[in-house]
């Protein structure tokens, strides 16, 4: 049974975005969570909404064609089998391209624990037309047992990542 | 047990969203410009332009990075311009943008010269062409004939003064922020040089400030220098290091003191790509292309003769390989290790080593052309070297006639740690490989 959270999160990034898209419908979707300071001549930035975390494993994650792994417990080999994937909507309010990449997102294990690089993702690194948006998901491997997980997105120039909450029910699905 | 929607499913529900599409190939993305007008070209002339921008790494992360581009763009563009595309200062004084050299000659597919016939005695070997096959340059590459006059108009787009210097040969001075200096100088001796910003040493050329020169013989296209190294084809690997702390550092304005913080390089690079990238098995094909023209050497096997790489092969050939510039931008002391054969060491800094009587310089260096498994590159380093494209030693008789593949031999640095990004993500970091051609292959894709 999949495991899928509605719960949406949104970030704001630097002021210009924040206030390019609080007129919009695209802002309506949910509450900014945070607006990081950006740095010393930040290239456009933008707005991140998760839109649904959910559990898989190796191989099925995303559907990255790699044929599926069945999942085996962590303890096995200690190595994480299995995966979190993220559904992300990410939208370019400047009036400026922007270039986007998965990698700018990586998973933190636990409150303080480590951060992780993405396994897979649909989209490469490309660029966003000014003022468009896009979907994609991204799969991370993380131990099955882990169960505070979060996003942080790194904002090309910003001073620091914004943490972007992730909701995963065990097989319901979360509020 | 399900895990989650179908690749499908992600996206037929990404495309329908009205809002929602894909993201264009930063390749194949027009340049975002600052708004800021390129110059007007002067005949002969090359414009580049310092500037700085974010750019992706391996592992998708964006690092702050400076650059000689070859267009004015700003730190907001999404497409910043980091690197010229090569170049070729021909020796009737014309200036041609081109990936390859020399533009008569004939273009490899994919980057790997075919034979010119099988060869009448040796199993599963060939005879190449002589003086045939154009060879593609990575971005950063500026090609110079002798005889040819260099002119470069460098426009720092920067806030801090910068200089272009190829050390031994000329250089702009600083340039003050928004100002522009003219480079010109004959073209020096054929040779492989390094140019780049010598400021704040290591840091500028860390941060991307770099590329390389290539001097190459008018009258003698296919040889490292006049009456010197014979080779079917040639390409530049250029090794680069990137710390994103570093570059983290210099976005906010700081100014990194490299002996009190030194450099911790987190990605390598060869030739601008890393892992998978170097390794041509990207999912997008133009990036394998590019990477297998101009980086992953390939070739059909023939023999080889390092005595004498202009040997006639007695069939109207000779028996040559492939000649590998080397040169090290990072502060890594790179350890190039090729898989299959040795390679023949030649040159190093503009210096032939001795056939013969070498010797054991100062700091522990053999000093003589060799076989050698690991090509060792200090910071700043060129080396010249030769892969011969030629059965490997311990192909055994029955393993080398039953060949009916392309044998593909891995080149690695080995100093370990290069091979990974990020601190950890194996292998993607300086990688690459080289191909040993399936007999009857030719005009196959790779």
């Amino acid at each position: 049974m999949i495991t899928v959270s509605r719960r949406s999160a949104f970030v704001a990034l630097g002021g210009s975005a924040l206030s390019g898209i609080a007129t919009g419908a695209w802002f309506r979707r949910g509450p900014a969570v945070a607006t990081p300071a950006a740095g010393r001549g930040a290239p456009g930035t933008g707005a991140v909404a998760v839109l649904a975390a959910r559990r898989g494993t190796v191989g099925a994650a995303g559907g990255d064609g790699h044929g599926g792994h069945t999942g085996v417990g962590s303890s096995g080999h200690h190595g994480w089998s299995g995966t979190v994937v993220a559904d992300l909507e990410v939208h370019n309010p400047s009036r400026r391209p922007l270039l986007v990449s998965p990698g700018q997102f990586r998973l933190r294990i636990g409150r303080t624990g480590p951060t992780v690089s993405f396994y897979d993702s649909e989209r490469a690194v490309g660029v966003l037309s000014a003022g468009a948006s896009v979907r994609m998901w991204i799969s991370y491997l993380a131990p099955p047992e882990a169960t505070e997980l979060s996003l942080e997105y790194a904002a090309a120039g910003a001073t620091a990542p914004v943490a972007l909450p992730l909701s995963i029910a065990g097989s319901a699905v979360a509020s | 047990m399900s895990s989650g929607p179908s690749r499908r499913q992600v996206l037929q529900g990404a495309a329908g969203g009205a809002a929602a599409i894909g993201l264009a190939s930063v390749a194949a993305g027009a340049l975002d410009s600052s708004g800021a007008a390129a110059v007007a070209a002067t005949p002969g002339v090359l414009d580049l332009y310092i500037n700085e921008g974010f750019a992706p790494m391996v592992d998708g992360s964006l690092v702050y990075m400076r650059g000689f581009g070859d267009a004015p763009t700003d730190i907001g563009s999404a497409t910043p311009s980091l690197r010229a595309r090569p170049v070729v200062f021909l020796a009737d004084g014309t200036l041609v943008s081109s990936r390859s050299y020399p533009a008569d000659a004939v273009l490899p597919v994919e980057g790997r010269p075919t034979p010119a016939a099988n060869h009448p005695t040796l199993v599963g070997q060939c005879l190449i062409h002589r003086e045939h096959w154009a060879s593609y340059f990575p971005d950063r590459t500026i090609i110079a004939e002798t005889g040819s006059t260099v002119r470069i108009q460098v426009h720092n787009q920067l806030s801090q003064s910068h200089e272009l210097k190829i050390p031994g040969v000329a250089s702009t001075g600083a340039i003050a922020p928004a100002a522009t200096a003219m480079l010109e100088f004959p073209a020096p001796a054929p040779g492989t040089y390094f140019y780049g910003d010598p400021g704040n040493a290591p840091v500028e050329r860390l941060l991307g400030l770099h590329g390389v020169l290539v001097v190459v013989p008018a009258g003698e296209r296919w040889r490292l220098s006049e009456g010197s190294v014979e080779f079917e084809r040639q390409w530049v690997w250029l090794c680069q290091d990137v710390d994103p702390v570093w570059a983290a550092r210099a976005h906010a304005g700081e100014t990194i003191d490299p002996v009190r913080t030194p450099a911790s390089p987190r990605y390598f690079m060869l030739n601008d790509r890393s892992g998978y990238l170097s390794l041509g098995v990207a999912d997008d094909e133009a990036v394998n292309h590019a990477t297998h023209e101009e980086t992953l050497v390939s070739g059909f096997a023939r023999p080889t003769d390092v005595r004498d790489f202009s040997k006639p092969d007695g069939h109207g050939s000779v028996a040559t390989g492939q000649l590998i510039r080397l040169v090290n931008a990072g502060v890594v002391i790179h350890q190039m290790h090729f898989h299959g054969n040795h390679v023949w060491t030649v040159r190093r800094n503009g210096v032939d080593f001795p056939r013969s009587a070498g010797r054991v310089d100062a700091e522990g260096h053999v000093v003589l052309q060799q076989w050698e498994d690991v090509v060792e590159l200090d910071p700043l380093d060129r080396k010249e070297i030769v892969l011969p494209i030629k059965r490997p030693p311990d192909a055994i008789d029955p393993v080398w006639e039953a060949r009916a593949e392309d044998w593909h031999y891995p080149m690695h640095c080995h100093a370990e740690p290069s091979q990974t990004a990020a601190g950890g993500l194996y292998p993607g970091g300086l990688v690459a490989d080289w191909v040993l051609a399936a007999p009857g292959s030719e005009g196959s894709e790779q």
